[in-house]
């Protein structure tokens, strides 16, 4: 058997078994009962096992791209992207199967749940090797579809069938910006094949479009429908609120969604990373909308009263943090948020039933040594306040740029790394306030061990990134034009950079002087603080003015077939 | 000239486009179960042979407007129809609207024919079952039927599935198809359409698969031959849908 023949049965295996696996389910449990669960089980690891294999054939061999039945609609299209993102979805699907096991077992629809897990990882799959555009949005759509179907999974209550619907909904919405761009790269290049359509744009004129009184180039308006798509799926202010509801659905379900639906949009921006080259408006778009999600996504968790719905949260923020990572041109970067993200928030939402089970049985906070160690209100360790101030400004700025310049030998290739370390100096800074903040015993051995502990993670995080930018993106000269493409005017930035540097500062020495002053006249705020605390906890109001558009056109739907009978 | 108009005017009466649909549909209204499967499908089939030997272009591609715009009329009022044979009756008259715009872009009549024949039959099919048991089709009448009639919610869903384009199903080929070969301003119009006729689709699923049944009606399940007829059914459905997944972009 020749390496192509191994490489094309391997891989068209990966891609049937979550299928057939799904088949005999359903002809099998008639028979087999709730035990056919098994079959499902077996073939989740092989499937983890053919992705495993299929990655050793990849690198063994030292590839960068390779095509079956190229110039085919089903052509296969597999990159070191698809590769490591096949070996993290049939991991976490995996986990998902086994986990399910128990955690369904007394729910009815037990094999159903089995045979929609096999689709879902068959098609995550599909979409990920999928290299003719129609098949994309196909695949692409039936997420969606069969997301909805995992969700209503108990369809007797009328909360799950309705915020299912909110679900299916948004993507269906994530479906139309394709439908367009499917359009104008049909209409501008002839083709709808993406390996074709990705190198016509490096050896085809760019053709102009006009918009109104703008002629605006085809691949401006074709970036910014993918972002959008994207932004869509991804689960981007103002779309993010069916994520926030879909703790109606199966916990394994919210844990394969957050760990791998909701990173659909991130890879379809990866897979048509050399179109960003020439579409910069579209990474601006990513970092605004970004940006404004990572706001308001942790805002929203801080005023949650529910640990699913608190991690939805958490998870809008982080798919904030990841747009915020696309639009400075860090593709990577995003592709590896996106999988350790996922890794850890799945393991989150398994183990979130856990927790309530157990605050069922004791609501207080257990009185564990680790806990006293730190927290003891009646030791506590309080210098001056501007100390900690300085400490936590100077000291993760200090860590984060001595490690990027030892890493990367020089400062600023990229405006994208500034942001990056910007995000990354405030994180640290963060996480220094929060021990500062905490009534601790032993405050200066605790702030020695973030401080540490900080240090690791940057050195960890930016070395991480730079080996797996360099197994994802193998042309470093793509990688690089890109960062280059999301780049603004140096004067604008420096300005943007500043005024953000000086709101921060301005906002630590706020937050420490009030905290260690207590100073602050709350009640001249008291009617701020209700209207913040009102919108965030009304979720800015999207909910309803969705419930609003919806029900007007249900209205206008009814008085019409009042009007017209026929 | 008048046979063209005598033509046209039968078309318009068989693949129904609004106003000529309010006649069409008043007409459908009359016939239930299965008879109105036979009289549609006739319609839809003597529609489609007739609009594929029609070669004023001038006329179809002017009729085509008003198509898009009664395409859009009875997605919408999907949303709100109360009745399993309205679904249906109004289902026929959106993707009439359909065929005239793939007529204006030279399709195929008897592509788009067997794209929405097999979903219709099936899903005719099942209301005419719903209607034989409990003697009407109004939504309020059920709920919870997933429940209580698997065999006949997990079909009723596919071929709601089928009916609201999904990919790999052959309404798909047609949707895409019209999506690649329509300017912008069509475009926009028809995925409109299909956004209403998915909304619609999903509500109808929500209306008789979920929730809780009454327990003081009798149920009785689709029999093994009538399930197998609808799994054939669908299973070529699928299979047409795979062939029809190569679209043609000429």
């Amino acid at each position: 058997m020749t390496f192509d023949d191994q490489f094309t049965t391997l891989t068209y295996a990966l891609l049937a078994l979550p299928f057939l696996s799904a088949l005999i389910l359903l002809l099998s449990f008639k028979f087999l009962g709730k035990a056919s669960y098994k079959i499902s089980i077996f073939f989740s690891l092989l499937t983890l096992l053919g992705a495993l294999s299929l990655g050793y054939l990849f690198y063994e061999n030292s590839l960068s791209e390779k095509l079956l039945f190229a110039n085919t609609l089903y052509t296969l299209n597999i990159s070191s992207l698809t590769i490591v993102m096949s070996i993290f979805v049939s991991l976490v699907g995996l986990v998902v199967h086994k986990f399910s096991i128990k955690y369904m077992y007394d729910e009815e629809g037990y094999i159903r749940f089995f045979i929609l897990l096999d689709m879902m990882i068959g098609i995550i799959l599909s979409l990920l090797f999928a290299g003719n555009i129609i098949v994309i949005l196909a695949f692409w759509h039936l997420i969606g579809l069969n997301l909805y179907f995992i969700l209503v999974h108990n369809y007797k209550r009328e909360k799950t069938y309705k915020y299912g619907f909110y679900t299916y909904f948004t993507h269906l919405l994530a479906d139309i910006p394709l439908f367009f761009a499917i359009y104008l790269i049909f209409d501008y290049y002839k083709t709808l094949d993406l390996h074709t359509f990705l190198n016509a744009i490096n050896t085809m004129e760019v053709q102009n479009i006009s918009i109104f009184w703008f002629d605006v180039s085809s691949l401006q308006v074709i970036g910014l429908l993918i972002m959008l798509a994207a932004l869509i799926k991804s689960t981007q202010f103002p779309f993010h609120i069916w994520l926030a509801y879909t703790l109606e659905g199966p916990n394994p379900a919210s844990a394969l969604m957050h760990a791998g639906i909701v990173n659909a949009g991130a890879f379809l921006i990866n897979r048509f990373a050399p179109l960003f080259v020439h579409a910069d408006f579209a990474l601006h778009l990513a970092f605004f909308v970004g940006f404004i999600t990572a706001v308001i996504g942790s805002a929203l968790m801080l005023v949650q009263n529910d640990v699913k719905k608190s991690l939805a949260y958490s998870t809008i923020g982080q798919m904030g943090y990841m747009m915020l990572e696309i639009g400075v041109g860090a593709f990577a970067l995003a592709v590896y948020h996106l999988i350790v993200h996922g890794l850890f928030k799945a393991t989150l939402f398994l183990g979130s039933g856990d927790v309530i089970h157990n605050a069922r049985k004791a609501p207080n906070i257990s009185g564990k040594s680790y806990f006293n160690f730190f927290f003891n209100e009646e030791d506590t360790d309080r210098t001056p306040w501007f100390i900690h101030a300085i400490l936590t400004t100077v000291a993760p700025m200090a860590i984060v740029v001595g490690i990027y310049v030892w890493l990367s030998g020089g400062l600023m290739h990229f405006q994208g790394d500034v942001i990056l370390l910007f995000f990354a100096w405030l994180t640290g800074a963060q996480a220094i306030f929060s021990v500062y903040r905490s009534v601790l015993s032993k405050m200066w051995v605790m702030l020695f061990l973030t401080t540490l502990l900080f240090s690791v993670a940057i050195v960890a995080y930016l070395s991480i990134e730079h080996w797996f930018g360099g197994i994802i993106y193998t042309n470093q000269e793509l990688s690089s034009a890109i960062f280059a493409s999301a780049a603004i005017p140096e004067l604008l930035f420096y300005a943007i950079v500043s005024i953000a540097l000086f709101l921060v500062i301005v906002g630590w020495i706020f937050a420490f002087y009030s905290e260690e002053k207590r100073k602050i006249k709350i009640n001249e705020l008291t009617g701020f603080y209700h209207f913040i605390y009102k919108t965030l906890s009304r979720e800015f109001y999207i909910l309803d003015m969705i419930s609003l558009v919806s029900f007007k056109l249900k209205s206008l739907s009814l008085r019409l077939n009042t009007k017209f009978k026929y | 000239m008048l046979e063209e108009l005598l033509t046209t005017l039968a078309v318009l009466f068989l693949l129904p486009i609004f106003p000529f649909s309010m006649l069409s549909n008043f007409i459908l209204s009359k016939f239930k179960g299965l008879m109105l499967l036979f009289v549609l499908s006739s319609m839809f089939f003597t529609g489609a042979l007739l609009l594929s030997s029609y070669e004023n272009q001038t006329v179809i591609v002017a009729i085509s407007v008003v198509a898009l715009f009664s395409t859009m009329f009875y997605a919408l009022r999907l949303l709100s129809v109360s009745h399993a044979y309205s679904y249906l009756i109004f289902y026929y008259s959106t993707i009439s609207g359909f065929a005239w715009l793939w007529k204006s872009v030279d399709g195929e009549m008897s592509v788009f024919f067997i794209a929405f024949i097999l979903p219709i039959i099936g899903f005719g099919f099942l209301v005419a079952f719903l209607d034989k048991q409990f003697k009407t089709t109004y939504f309020k009448a059920f709920k919870g039927l997933g429940n209580v009639m698997p065999r006949f919610s997990v079909l009723l869903v596919i071929s709601i599935v089928a009916l609201i384009f999904t990919p790999y199903f052959p309404g798909f080929r047609i949707f895409i198809e019209e999506v690649v070969k329509f300017d912008i301003y069509y475009l926009i119009a028809i995925v409109i359409s299909w956004l209403l006729i998915s909304w619609s689709g999903i509500t109808l699923i929500e209306k008789l698969i979920y929730g809780v049944a009454q327990r003081k009606l009798h149920y009785r399940d689709l029999s093994p031959l009538q399930t197998i007829f609808l799994v054939f059914l669908y299973l070529l459905s699928v299979g047409i849908g795979f062939i029809f997944m190569e679209v043609n972009l000429g």
